[in-house]
């Protein structure tokens, strides 16, 4: 087990290495100079001088990393050029409203998709098989950005029901969920199908129903908790990919995330702000992903010793 | 009496090679193909089938209705947009961009995927481990976020476009094919190519390839999907295609403050990006049952 944690942590330190250093990159791919991008088009002389000093611009490459590197240990991204405040601050302030639209996005996707799969799983080929499917693949080719779209013409603009963006009470909350949940839960509900259907064909549900059990009890106390480990990996792995996803759907719905603070960002050439955000949420994702791997060591003894 | 292994066999040479090629595409997903040989035909003669100049503009003629509502006129069968052009013009030559985009990005993502996938998976050692690590990194990174941040960054264009998706997607492939590449190179015939001496990048290349391609295929297909959709994502949030060049997701984002008023700007280019991607699904579905060994000769 030792052994597995440690290489598991030692996966996630080199992960958030690669992300810093092409974070750094990122700055030094501009076309042209970097104190110039990052003053402006129109900033005079004098005042990108003074930038290229203070960014450290002048020195070498490999100094410039050295300091960079020292920076990140710290979390110290310098202060936004647009408000001058701590772009890490920024962007911490704003993550707050990203977690809580994952987090339902995360209780529907679970909820919904993992319903409908162990729907589909008692009746291979009836109507909740068939009408998940379809459900499912349609989620998975619309793009977010036009479900939101879509969403907000229909429930806000023609029925009225729903607002359509901003922040707020409860309301608020049940369209940018919704459309980031939808395409996630495609996933869930072809995982919870065949994770449920190998383990009601397995033998140990076989003799549950030798001995008598009723099916439903053996549906949901029996075969479901068989089923959870691989159903819990994906939903990790779906919550790393709405933090993600957020870019788009904070946009959308005009929601204060940090999704959106780094799309305003990159349109303000706030490249501050952009690194912090690009660092953040990577070490968000690489934690929420050490986690997973760490219980699914813990759950699966195969795992934990192989 | 029961036919004899043998008797099979010769039956299976003997067979025509026309009637085999026909077997191999029974149950194939005949709808998605159509949308998908469309989207093909649109993307290389749209310049020439295109009704209207899908970049003039014409004030007078903004917002108009597709034909099938009451102002609608057949002369722009699906509206026009806010700044007056020709919807099915501008759907028409946008899908050129997504197939541009779509085909280029497989192509630059699959190849990186593939060599380091022969490479790590045939040497093994050093050189597995620092491959191994790498793709898993690119694996677990936030793509979007960090494909908005270079966009913005590097600056809006088709080329730059190109090569952040391709240089963020590769991950994906040289994972599995890794996977791929180790069970191959556990069989005899490529131990004995090398007692043979035959060189190892002619092993790679003549023994070890051919024998993952189906995968390689699979995954592109199912990839074709994603990469048209993470590009639309950056058209819409106004990091892809510079204007006004028409593509799917640029078109979204345009006629986005207008959809209050006119329902059409945004429906069009998402039922045509919608109906690209979920034939690009089928069809990787269906392929990927296809080429499965397993299911061979059912």
């Amino acid at each position: 087990m030792a052994r597995y944690v440690v290489s598991r942590v030692l996966q996630a330190i080199i992960v958030v290495w690669i992300v810093t250093t092409l974070v750094f990159v990122l700055v030094r791919l501009t076309p042209g100079d970097a104190a110039q991008v990052l003053a402006g088009p129109s900033a005079p002389q004098e005042e990108i001088d003074a930038l290229r000093k203070e960014l450290g611009l002048d020195q070498s490459l490999g100094s410039q990393y050295v300091d960079y590197m020292s920076r990140v240990v710290r979390g110290d991204f310098r202060d936004s050029l647009r408000f001058h405040e701590s772009a890490m601050g920024l962007m911490l302030d704003r993550f707050p409203n990203t977690l809580k639209l994952a987090g339902i996005a995360l209780v529907i996707s679970v909820g919904l998709g993992g319903l409908i799969g162990v729907g589909s799983a008692i009746h291979p080929g009836g109507l909740v098989d068939r009408g998940g499917k379809f459900f499912a693949i349609l989620g998975q080719s619309m793009p977010t950005f036009w479900i939101g779209l879509l969403g907000i013409l229909i429930f806000a603009v023609k029925l009225g029901w729903l607002p359509a963006a901003g922040p707020g009470d409860w309301k608020h909350y049940i369209l940018p969920s919704a459309t980031l949940g939808w395409f996630s839960m495609a996933a869930m509900v072809r995982l919870t199908r065949s994770a449920m259907l190998d383990v009601l064909e397995s033998d140990s549900v076989k003799f549950l129903r030798i001995k008598g059990l009723r099916e439903r009890e053996i549906i949901f106390k029996h075969a479901l908790r068989n089923a959870s480990i691989p159903i819990l990996t994906l939903a990790g792995l779906q919550f790393v990919a709405f933090l993600s996803g957020s870019v788009i759907i904070e946009t959308i719905f005009g929601w204060p995330g940090s999704g959106r603070l780094m799309v305003e960002s990159v349109t303000a050439r706030d490249y501050t702000v952009v690194q912090a955000g690009t660092f953040f949420i990577s070490i968000v994702l690489v934690l929420v992903n050490l986690v997973i791997d760490l219980t699914y060591g813990f759950i699966d003894p195969r795992i934990r010793f192989g | 009496m029961a036919a004899s292994p043998t008797t099979i066999g010769i039956e299976g040479l003997r067979s025509p090679a026309k009637r085999r090629y026909w077997a191999a595409l029974r149950g194939a997903p005949l709808i998605p193909i159509a949308i998908l040989s469309v989207v093909v035909f649109c993307g290389i003669f749209g310049n020439f089938i295109a009704p209207h100049d899908p970049e003039a503009p014409d004030p007078l003629l903004r917002l108009q209705p597709p034909a099938w509502e009451a102002d609608g006129d057949w002369t722009y069968p699906l509206g026009t947009d806010p700044v007056g052009r020709d919807m099915l013009s501008r759907l028409i030559v946008g899908s050129q961009v997504s197939l541009l985009i779509g085909v280029t990005v497989v192509l630059i993502a699959g190849t990186i995927g593939t060599v380091l996938a022969l490479l790590s998976g045939y040497f093994r050692g050093f050189a597995d481990a620092v491959i191994s690590r790498i793709t898993d990194a690119f694996i677990s990174m936030p793509f979007l976020v960090i494909a908005v941040a270079f966009a913005g960054i590097v600056g809006p264009s088709l080329n730059h476009l190109i090569l952040i998706l391709g240089l963020l997607s590769w991950a994906g492939y040289a994972r599995i094919l890794r996977g791929e590449v180790l069970r191959v190179c556990q069989q005899d015939f490529i131990l004995l190519a090398q007692i043979t001496g035959v060189p190892a990048w002619r092993i790679m290349l003549r023994h070890v390839f051919p024998n993952i391609a189906n995968t390689l295929i699979v995954l592109a297909t199912l990839q074709l999907g994603i990469t048209i959709i993470a590009s639309a994502s950056l058209d819409f949030l106004g990091l892809g295609i510079p204007p006004p060049r028409p593509a799917w997701g640029g078109m979204l984002a345009e006629g986005r403050i207008y959809m209050r008023t006119a329902w059409w700007v945004v429906t069009v280019p998402g039922v045509a990006i919608a109906l690209t991607v979920m034939s690009t699904n089928l069809l990787g579905d269906w392929l990927r049952v296809k080429l499965d060994p397993k299911n061979r000769g059912m």
